[in-house]
């Protein structure tokens, strides 16, 4: 059953939202993909139930139970990004998408594990075991593309990123994983902050880019080192105990906070930055950027192979691509993202 | 091409054990090698970009709104004193 029919499920009082909700918090509870569950699930379910009865109109997945990946904030549920440096860390505050859930009624029943501070492969296999129907998750096309199921890496800045734990600043988003593309864009339509429903044009044929991998990945390492500069031991994040002064209390805390993949991409975004490197590395991945997103801005909708090399275009770009359960995506304007969902299914 | 790894852990602030250390410096400095070709290509003046879209500021209305409780804030640090976060000294 798709989320649509199982909300449908839920108007036509098939079945109630707290059975739904609790049949996948059992679910949830049994799965190595959850690292967290919301125990005030069913709760919610009674509040969303009694609306629905009241006749309040929520939205077409009113009722449906979800799951977000494990670095976007709900208050009251730990948020860790996969990473020891994080562990225990409880939001403050509600993320922008997950503000809207609740007005839209679904119901997130808990977190999703995710590799440190990167992909959550847990988020594509939960999804598409049928765990739970629909996620949330921060560009996971490799993933959802090995697991067969869609996913919408939606064009960047329409959906709010106020609550999402900050990796890669000008390429993040959070875009909807479901087991049918209809699911995706009804999604998509709750938690976009602006039109992501404009019409496409016609395909057209892709120029190569043949830097655009390598400005990619220094464009990304170079933000997300800025970015997990915060976690210190001081302020943020676990402290070491070994350090005897300041210096040694940020370098320890770190070294032992992160994962080696983590260090990996911090010191290489930092080497870019560094000295000469950032005039003959830094700068000119951005003149790449540039040129890359001059030649797409004219692209309407185009299929490509999930891979790195075609994912870094939409990132490099920021544009919308949807990925389909055979691996490829369609990678298409900013802001058609709904319209282009709806073309996959045409 | 040769990368100074005490420099570059300096500059981020991260400690490595010497394995990690040896096999981040092999692993960076056959990254270096995979973008000469980046490195060698003449962009002149070719604008930067720095995001994919223009941005526009989005102003809430100037009006005093509840700010975030300092204990709220505090709550994640490892260590602090009701008031502030506790760091070790730097200086006697």
């Amino acid at each position: 059953m798709t989320a649509l029919q199982l909300a449908a499920a839920i108007a036509a009082k098939k079945v109630t939202v707290a059975d739904v909700t609790a049949q996948y918090l059992e679910k949830a509870r049994a799965s190595a993909n959850f690292v967290a569950i919301n125990e005030s699930a069913l709760e919610q379910a009674a509040q969303v139930q009694a609306k629905l009865d009241a006749g309040e109109a929520l939205s077409p997945l009113a009722g449906v139970p979800m799951a977000l990946q494990d670095n976007i904030f709900v208050q009251g549920m730990p948020c860790a990004c996969g990473s020891a440096m994080l562990e225990g860390y409880m939001p403050i505050f509600d993320a922008v998408v997950v503000e809207k859930l609740q007005a839209a009624g679904l119901i997130v029943i808990g977190k999703l594990g995710m590799n440190e501070f990167a992909h959550s492969p847990q988020a594509a296999a939960a999804v598409t075991a049928g765990e739970i129907p629909l996620a949330l998750a921060t560009d996971n096309r490799m993933a959802c593309a090995e697991h067969g199921v869609w996913h919408i890496k939606p064009t960047y800045g329409a959906v709010s990123r106020l609550g999402l734990v900050a990796q890669v600043s000008s390429m993040d988003a959070i875009g909807p994983i479901a087991r049918c593309v209809e699911d995706c864009a009804v999604l998509l339509e709750i938690i976009a902050d602006c039109n992501v429903a404009q019409p496409v044009g016609s395909n057209e044929n892709l120029p190569e880019f043949p830097h655009a991998l390598a400005a990619c990945e220094i464009i990304a390492c170079a933000e997300f080192g800025a970015n997990l500069q915060k976690f210190d031991g001081v302020s943020l994040g676990k402290r070491s105990t070994k350090a005897e002064n300041l210096s040694e209390t940020y370098k320890f805390s770190r070294g032992e906070g992160f994962g080696l993949a983590t260090k990996r991409r911090v010191l290489f975004g930092s080497l870019m930055l560094a000295g000469d490197n950032y005039e003959l590395y830094y700068t000119k991945a951005l003149q790449v950027r540039g040129q890359v997103k001059d030649v797409l801005t004219s692209i309407s909708a185009i299929e490509l192979p999930v891979d790195e090399a075609h994912n870094c275009l939409a990132n490099l770009a920021g544009l919308p691509a949807i990925v389909k359960p055979d691996g490829q995506q369609i990678m298409g304007a900013a802001f058609t993202d709904i319209a282009l969902a709806k073309g996959v299914t045409a | 091409m040769n990368v100074d790894m005490k420099t570059l852990q300096d500059l981020t602030m991260l400690a490595l054990s010497p394995e990690e250390c040896a096999q981040l410096q092999d692993e960076l400095e056959a990254k270096l090698v995979g973008m000469a070709e980046l490195a060698a290509l003449d962009l002149q003046d070719a604008p930067l970009c720095v995001t994919p879209l223009e941005h526009t500021n989005v102003l809430r209305d100037d009006i005093v709104l509840e700010h975030t409780a300092r204990e709220a804030l505090l709550q994640h640090a490892p260590a602090h004193n009701g008031e502030y976060y506790a760091a070790p000294a730097i200086q006697e």
